[in-house]
């Protein structure tokens, strides 16, 4: 690799890691989902198009239909009317052709304009299930961006608090808190040292008081049964 | 030249959040889903009852054609019509009127087999399309027993009548709906 292509290749890793940084999840996220929505309006719009052609062109055969029947109703009056003797056979023959000609035009055209229409619904249906995938997967982001709000917000308390507590203890007030907590512990176990020593001064010396007064007063009474025994006064 | 670095930009109107839709939001050229058939708004009117507006939708679906009208009081009430020919509706309704002057209507009238009861009356003022200017007319409205259906008379001019039956619907019963630019 030369010297340039790993030149550009650091470059480039350091523009991705200062953009990185420059990236707030949620905001990335929000924008992300303004962009869907972006295009479910555009995909939409689009089968709102479709199928508002399709049902003119539902509506246009429906208005061919009747014309139709009214081209046919035209041409039987028409030799009805020959055949009672109102108007000329050839003549009634003449315009029933003609109204039977404009009725397979419009037969024709009703054809046309169904196969248009059931095309443009086939299309409308494809685009609708497209529609509806999209529409889920901006639910699903929507929700997904619900929580990711909550777990920022947690994250940044925390950050905070850890912070906090990481500038608390760097000023040594936490240390000192722990000195202190030793010293008091120090003095405590002094104390008792202390009071151990105490206890046990008091206890020998009660002893040596209670050896003492015991053995005089049997010295004593001793002393005493000795001149008895000899015929002494004491 | 005319560009100005200081010209505050022109705020653009907030889009429609495709996902919250309602039909409050209908305008002419949307399209919706109602009782399995897909309609397209073909027009958009508001009436004014002496301060009270009602907006109404016209629906198109091939050769039918409904209207919709969405009325607030305390709440929201949704009402699907279709005109009627007057001769729909039993007995003379015009002949009636004009015995009456105009304004005493039957108290009760009997349309496509079934009684409607007169409920109400109004003078009201229709604006096509939106406009500016207001068309007078005078409206009667009947209920059935039931008090979900609904028949109403309108008289716009001295001989002219109008008449629609109707039925309450909600909200809900309409889906799908799709905007358009």
């Amino acid at each position: 690799m030369s010297i340039f292509q790993r030149l550009f290749n650091v470059g480039k890793s350091e523009v991705h890691s200062a953009i990185d940084k420059f990236e707030d999840p949620i905001k990335m996220t929000e924008q992300g989902i303004r962009d869907l929505k972006n295009d479910l309006n555009s995909a939409m719009t689009s089968l709102a198009e479709v199928k508002g052609q399709a049902i003119r062109l539902r509506k246009q055969a429906e208005d061919n239909k009747k014309a139709s029947a009214d081209w046919e109703r035209k041409a039987m009056v028409l030799l009805q009317k020959a055949q009672s003797g109102d108007l000329d056979a050839g003549e009634a023959d003449r315009l029933a052709t003609e109204a039977l000609s404009r009725k397979s035009e419009a037969d024709n055209r009703i054809s046309q304009f169904e196969q248009d229409a059931q095309m443009q619904e086939d299309m409308a249906a494809k685009l609708q299930s497209q529609v509806e995938k999209l529409k889920s997967t901006i639910a699903t982001h929507e929700n997904e961006l619900i929580s990711l709000r909550a777990r920022a917000k947690t994250a940044a308390a925390t950050k905070k608090i850890n912070k906090q507590l990481a500038k608390v203890d760097s000023s040594g007030t936490i240390s000192m808190l722990e000195r202190m907590k030793e010293r008091v512990e120090e003095d405590e176990s002094l104390s008792q040292a202390y009071g151990e020593m105490a206890d046990e001064s008091k206890s020998v010396d009660e002893e040596i008081d209670a050896a003492l007064s015991t053995s005089s007063s049997g010295t004593d009474q001793r002393l005493a049964e000795l001149k008895a025994k000899m015929g002494m006064n004491s | 030249m005319n560009w100005n670095p200081f010209k505050k930009k022109k705020e653009e109107p907030e889009a429609l959040d495709p996902l919250s839709i309602t039909l409050s939001d209908l305008k002419t050229g949307y399209v919706l889903d109602y009782d399995l058939k897909t309609w397209q708004v073909t027009a958009q009117h508001y009436y004014d009852y002496e301060g009270d507006r009602v907006d109404e939708w016209e629906l198109t679906c091939g050769d039918d054609v409904a209207y919709l009208e969405r009325s607030e009081d305390d709440s929201i009430t949704w009402g699907l019509t279709r005109k009627i020919p007057l001769s729909d509706i039993e007995g003379d309704i015009r002949g009636h009127m004009r015995d009456h002057d105009n304004d005493d209507p039957p108290e009760e009238v009997r349309c496509q087999e079934t009684m409607f009861y007169g409920v109400s009356s109004a003078v009201g003022s229709f604006y096509k399309d939106g406009g500016d200017e207001g068309q007078q007319f005078i409206i009667w409205n009947y209920l059935d027993e039931s008090k979900k259906h609904t028949l109403s008379i309108e008289q716009w001019d001295e001989d002219a009548f109008d008449a629609a039956v109707g039925e309450v619907v909600e909200e809900y019963q309409f889906s799908n709906i799709l905007p358009i630019d």
